[in-house]
């Protein structure tokens, strides 16, 4: 077993509103092997997409440790965290979030874009990984003329166009019928086998969580390993 | 992020593809090109008006009245050494030509009509250089000095005097002085034509005569010579030419430009012009607002995909330059509308100006024949004049028309820095959006 990219150690996360504390989070220890996928599962309301958001960077640790690779996620400022969302992971949401004013092709090819590439260059390789995806026919269009299947397609091209050491899938599956969930399923599995990349993916699905290497599942902000 | 994706990402927030419910902040956007173009108007009419009616009066001053350059020695001069000066200054490369001119004081008068003349004894080629034709007003006669007795008449002198071309005026000036006592003499002219600088207060006083007979009336110790000269450009800079005059000059001699001889008149001219800019300035800035209330809008109609670039790895840095650049191409798009359209009237102003009469024209003369039952004799007796915006007998005929395009471009600059000022705010505002917040309400 190679060495865990994702280590959360005693991690804890408080919501405080006006008349109480809210503790999504206790005391969470987690280890992902790089390369290895997992699946977070737990009833509505447990700190799933919580957790998800500090691995992920977009929220910040209430308590403990968060190390993914290199970056110590508990001791970044603003900038250090756009600089790790933009590097090293890819965010996959339960609704696709694309842009609505840009193509498929403009959406996938802009984290490549602002992160320096040069224009041609990310657009050639957002054409060609959406051609991997099976919408190479469908990259100029706007994602209102695309199928909920195709723009969630999209969004997965768009997390992996950065070459992410990561990706953290959020319900990926979670606004689509059995066909389209199964394609975004195997697409999501395929492509982390295929590019070697971690995967991360809170799911209510059980047949997904059940293909997945790892398996957390979370009850009131405590870990349980099945 | 590098300057390409800020501004493509900026130009998709303000341009976009779509028109939907977040049409309010494109309209928000619309209107506040329109409003920084439309401030932007007067602005450029000013500054293009401004500068043709300063360079218009200017020139017409220095071209007839003060020279491009005046040379004067510090001590008395005798009329050898004019001579041989001038001579030299004629071979200085970039002037145009040099005369000299006796300067004094009189008083002339006719058939029981007097007025105060300032006599200017004018070497008979300044007449002939061709800034003189292009500003003198030849309004009765000829424009030459040939005889002794010659004179050419100010428009409102000869007006004062009820002398016209062919009469015969009298100056009387100060002869020679003895002790505490002066001598005055009275010297007899010919009007041989009535000439107009186009300003009331030269054409009330001059009194043109020939300078080589100006040594019979005008006393040397009570009149002042000068040596006028005029440069191919005199609103270039003119340290260079002043150099080259100044090195052929013998010693005892200045050369003094026309901004100092001429300095209360162009101090006062560009202390208005640049009191105007500002206040015209103060309207843009004024517009510059509505770049920021359009640019806070869209933060709150685009907070959405504010969130997603911030997902996607945009820093809070990121998101405010994207949104600086939209306030500056919003800022740079109304600028250069207005300016466009600004400078298109003040090219046209004159007939702009022309059509504003003729219009205020038609609606006195309606308002005086619907006055007409209730106006009593008096009222009715009395003419109906012309409306006129700009009176010649002050201003100029016509405004000319001069584009400073540094002037412009400096416009431009200040319209941008406006721009980027008012897009502080609402940069901020989009930096300091949470993603996650806005991300969870879906």
């Amino acid at each position: 077993m190679s060495e865990p990219i994702i280590v959360c150690e005693n991690l804890s996360k408080t919501f405080k509103t006006d008349a109480e504390e809210l503790h999504i989070l206790r005391s969470v220890d987690l280890a992902v092997e790089a390369g290895a996928t997992a699946s977070i599962t737990g009833p509505s309301g447990c700190g799933k997409t919580t957790l998800l958001s500090i691995l992920g960077g977009l929220d910040s640790p209430g308590g403990g440790t968060v190390r993914v690779g290199p970056w110590n996620l508990h001791e970044l400022g603003e900038s250090g965290l756009s600089e790790y969302r933009s590097s090293f992971v890819g965010f996959v949401f339960q609704f696709h979030y694309l842009l609505k004013d840009f193509t498929a092709l403009e959406n996938v090819a802009l984290p490549a874009y602002m992160r320096g590439e040069s224009r041609p260059e990310a657009f050639a390789r957002a054409a060609s990984l959406l051609s991997d995806l099976g919408l190479g026919d469908r990259k100029n269009q706007y994602p209102g003329k695309l199928s909920g299947g195709e723009r969630q397609r999209a969004a997965i091209a768009r997390a992996l166009i950065n070459r992410p050491a990561v990706i953290l899938a959020d319900e990926p599956t979670g606004n689509l019928d059995e066909a389209n969930s199964r394609a975004v399923e195997d697409l999501l599995l395929g492509l982390a086998s295929q590019y070697g990349t971690t995967l991360v993916v809170v799911t209510h699905d059980g047949r997904f969580a059940g293909r997945t290497d790892r398996r957390f599942r979370l009850t009131e902000g405590e870990i349980e390993t099945p | 992020m590098r300057a390409g994706p800020v501004f493509f990402l900026a130009l998709r927030n303000i341009l976009g593809r779509r028109s939907d419910q977040r049409d309010l902040a494109r309209r928000t956007l619309r209107g506040a090109v329109l409003s920084v173009a439309v401030s932007m108007i007067p602005l450029i009419v000013t500054l293009v008006v401004a500068d043709g009616m300063i360079q218009g009066i200017t020139s017409r001053y220095i071209e007839l009245s003060s020279y491009h350059v005046q040379v004067v020695p510090y001590r008395g001069m005798g009329e050898g050494s004019v001579r041989e000066v001038l001579d030299a200054l004629r071979r200085v490369p970039g002037v145009r030509g040099a005369w000299a001119e006796t300067q004094a004081v009189g008083v002339a008068f006719s058939e029981g009509n007097r007025g105060g003349a300032v006599v200017r004894a004018l070497d008979p080629g300044f007449l002939d250089d061709p800034g003189t034709r292009a500003y003198l007003d030849v309004l009765e006669g000829d424009a030459s000095l040939s005889g002794p007795n010659d004179v050419l008449l100010g428009s409102e002198l000869a007006r004062d005097l009820g002398a016209v071309t062919g009469d015969t005026v009298n100056l009387l000036s100060v002869r020679s002085r003895r002790g505490d006592s002066v001598l005055p003499r009275v010297s007899v002219f010919r009007v041989r034509g009535i000439v107009s600088s186009g300003y009331r207060d030269l054409d009330s006083r001059w009194f043109l005569v020939a300078r080589d007979y100006a040594g019979r009336y005008l006393a040397p110790d009570l009149s002042r010579t000068i040596l006028g000269i005029k440069v191919d450009d005199p609103f270039s800079p003119l340290n260079t030419v002043l150099e080259e005059i100044r090195k052929a000059l013998p010693e005892g001699w200045g050369a003094y430009p026309w901004p100092e001889t001429e300095r209360n008149l162009y101090e006062s001219f560009r202390t208005t012009r640049y009191l105007l800019l500002l206040i015209m300035g103060l309207t843009v800035a004024v517009a510059a607002v509505n770049i920021s209330s359009a640019l806070v809008t869209l933060v709150t109609e685009r907070s959405q995909e504010i969130a997603i670039l911030k997902g996607l790895g945009a820093g809070p840095r990121d998101i405010g330059r994207v949104f600086i650049a939209g306030g500056m191409i919003l800022g740079f798009s109304g600028a250069v509308l207005g300016t466009a359209l600004g400078t298109l009237a003040a090219i046209h102003i004159n007939g702009l100006i022309g059509a504003l009469e003729r219009v205020l024209g038609a609606a006195a003369a309606l308002f005086h024949r619907l006055a007409w039952p209730f106006l009593d004799e008096a009222a009715r007796a009395l003419p109906l004049t012309p409306v006129r915006i700009l009176n010649p007998d002050y201003y100029l005929e016509s405004i000319p028309v001069t584009l400073e395009y540094p002037a412009l471009a400096g416009i431009l600059a200040a319209a941008l820095f406006l721009s980027w000022l008012a897009s502080l705010l609402p940069a901020r505002k989009a930096a300091a959006l949470p993603p996650l917040e806005i991300l969870r309400r879906r």
